[in-house]
């Protein structure tokens, strides 16, 4: 009764020349045509994918169809120059990790790069550091024991043994020790 | 304005009907069409089923995971063993595999313990050799896949876990001088080794190399060894890793086909109605729902064989024992210091970098009384079940995981789950859909005519 109403109202402002006149049939025809596209086109909207996911991985990782956005995702991880630098936890270090494999793989050893500035924009040199992984949601961390394995240059050092032995939520912490000051830096990506 | 309405009221009526009409069935044919229509992640055949089917990026990410699309078509490693995928080096191996000669008392052969009727494996609680073992017998099927072998891990390559039973004197219970002379003296067993790894060395004269001696439980055999030259032992030795990675290209050649868990996962990922709506039962896609969720059972049984390889202590050693059963905590310092790892000289890759050696784990509170994950596929076929087989139905395991016994030794990996009876249920009706046939050729699973 609204809709008869509503159309009565619309017809009665936009269309009233053309009921006053003997072209009143057109403009009811042309009424009843946008009602009835507008209902046909409800019909026929393609169904919102609902957004259950707490994470936003790409289920395929080869070619993603959204930008790196979020500072989990895996392409991150892939290179140097996708890597996200983050500041040490008491600002001392800016770092940045990748992966020599991309995508990361799963249930495989491999080496990751970590790259370490001072926060004046230096290499860090020689440093100490150990890296540990855990799955927080889990409380397990690597199947492996990685390790810097070498400082390569340039702030470069070589982390070897990471093996990820499931998909999911990770951290990967490293903590940097200098002869007179330390910090840790904590990498997340989701798998 | 009234009145010219009342004036072509009655046309206006007609006009109006027909478009009521026309708006009416075109809103039903829509909604039927939607239902049958191509969505994303929502494919249904009905309002019941749509909520069953319904997987969120995570859930799918798992099923994933675990898809047998993902697993490798051949298994790794094959670059430390030359003979790996060479035709005849599985040939000469499926002929050892069923050989009993190759035992201490002639009866006992690999497929003793690892029976293709029974899916490579006994049945039995503990695995039964020359004498009886403490451990259950695992499958072959998709072995290879394994960067460790047995429950503890004292191995890392398939070859050299073949050597392990060899000489055990609880199991095959011989001596690698024995099976050296055992080829070199049997026409045809000799004739399939030199074609793959040359003229064997001359092993007649006995007090070189005697009939029995190995470094072995067996006393006699030990001091025969200890007393060979060391060129002599190697030589042995060579032969005897050889025969190792002859079996273990033959084991590589036995994996799992696809079950009913991957043909539903290709349907989802595929969208395909049909099949999502008909390969699993509402109980085996609850319980597949479960295994990913809340029962936990995604965390270490996951990958393409359900298993992440690795070790976890799951309170599976429940009884105090004098002598308990430290699992990986023995295993990890046994293949480090093992003759055959891959830091040996029988490693045949170029790269001898060996990284899971390398940075393995060896600490206390992560191996003790830790046993490796094993692949649930076709986990209804290989009761019983844990390292010991201590439990014979797979009821038995799901109630040990929901209300796991007491701590006796070492710090559990396990977590927290709470499940209803009818979960359950569920879940163990799910893992009955990763029953599959297995991938071989057919010749390979019973004994060489």
């Amino acid at each position: 009764m609204r809709v008869w109403v509503l159309g009565r109202i619309v017809a009665e402002n936009c269309f009233t020349d053309y009921f006053h006149s003997r072209n009143f049939i057109p403009a009811w025809l042309v009424l009843f045509g946008c009602v009835f596209l507008f209902i046909s086109s409800c019909a026929t909207k393609e169904h919102q994918v609902m957004d259950h996911g707490k994470h936003d991985t790409a289920i395929d990782k080869n070619e993603p169809s959204v930008p790196i956005a979020s500072t989990q995702d895996p392409l991150l991880y892939s290179d140097r120059q996708h890597a996200a630098t983050l500041t040490s936890e008491d600002g001392f270090y800016r770092v940045s990790a990748f992966s020599n494999e991309h995508p990361l793989p799963m249930q495989k050893i491999h080496t990751w790069t970590l790259h370490v500035e001072t926060s004046e924009g230096q290499p860090l040199e020689n440093a100490k550091i150990t890296v540990h992984g855990i799955m927080p949601e889990h409380r397990h961390g690597f199947p492996t024991n990685p390790k810097v394995t070498e400082y390569i240059g340039n702030g470069d050092y070589k982390v070897e043994g990471i093996k990820f032995s499931m998909p999911g939520y990770w951290q990967i912490r490293f903590n940097i020790k200098e002869t007179n000051r330390r910090d840790t830096v904590v990498f997340e990506v989701n798998l | 304005m009234l009145q010219t309405l009342i004036f072509n009221f009655r046309s206006s009526l007609i006009i109006c009907s027909i478009f009521l009409v026309l708006i009416v069935s075109l809103i039903s044919a829509c909604a039927a069409v939607q239902q049958g229509s191509e969505s994303e992640t929502e494919k249904t055949t009905g309002e019941q089923l749509s909520t069953l089917h319904r997987w969120d990026d995570r859930e799918l990410s798992l099923m994933k995971n675990l898809w047998i699309g993902n697993l490798l078509m051949t298994p790794p490693d094959s670059e430390r063993n030359r003979v790996a995928d060479n035709p005849e080096a599985i040939s000469f191996g499926h002929k050892l595999f069923f050989d009993k000669r190759f035992s201490g008392n002639g009866q006992v052969a690999c497929a003793s313990c690892h029976k293709p009727e029974l899916y490579f494996t006994d049945g039995l609680q503990m695995a039964q050799g020359m004498g009886t073992v403490t451990r259950n017998a695992p499958t072959i099927v998709g072995a290879s896949f394994n960067h460790w072998f047995f429950h503890d891990g004292r191995a890392d390559s398939l070859w050299s876990q073949a050597l392990g039973p060899l000489e055990n004197e609880l199991e095959h219970g011989g001596n690698r001088s024995q099976y050296a002379h055992l080829v070199y003296e049997d026409a045809e067993l000799r004739n399939s080794y030199e074609k793959l790894f040359g003229t064997l060395p001359d092993l007649s004269d006995k007090k070189r190399f005697p009939s029995n001696a190995g470094p072995v439980g067996d006393a006699q055999a030990n001091s025969a060894w200890q007393a060979m030259s060391e060129m002599d032992r190697k030589s042995i030795t060579d032969i005897f890793v050889n025969l190792g990675k002859v079996i273990a290209a033959y084991e590589r050649q036995i994996k799992p086909a696809p079950s009913r868990f991957d043909v539903y996962v290709k349907a989802v990922l595929d969208n395909d109605a049909g099949a999502i709506a008909n390969t699993l039962s509402d109980a085996e896609v609850a319980g597949l729902r479960l295994f990913i969720t809340k029962a936990q059972c995604a965390i270490c049984h996951t990958g393409p064989m359900f298993t992440d390889f690795e070790f976890h202590n799951i309170r599976t050693v429940t009884m105090p024992v004098k002598t308990p059963d430290l699992g990986r905590y023995n295993g990890a310092r046994q293949v480090l210091e093992s003759e055959f790892n891959c830091r040996s000289e029988y490693n045949d890759a170029a790269d001898k970098s060996c990284p899971e050696l390398k940075f393995i784990v060896t600490a206390k509170h992560d191996t003790v009384a830790a046993f490796k994950t094993p692949s649930l596929r076709n986990v209804s076929k290989t009761a019983p079940y844990m390292h010991a087989g201590q439990y014979q139905a797979l009821s038995e395991v799901l109630k040990h995981y929901n209300d796991p016994p007491k701590q006796i030794i070492g710090e559990s990996d396990l977590l927290f789950i709470s499940l209803t009876e009818t979960e359950l249920s569920q879940l163990e009706a799910f893992l009955l859909c990763l029953d599959s046939p297995i991938a071989a050729d057919p010749a390979l699973l019973s004994p060489p005519s």
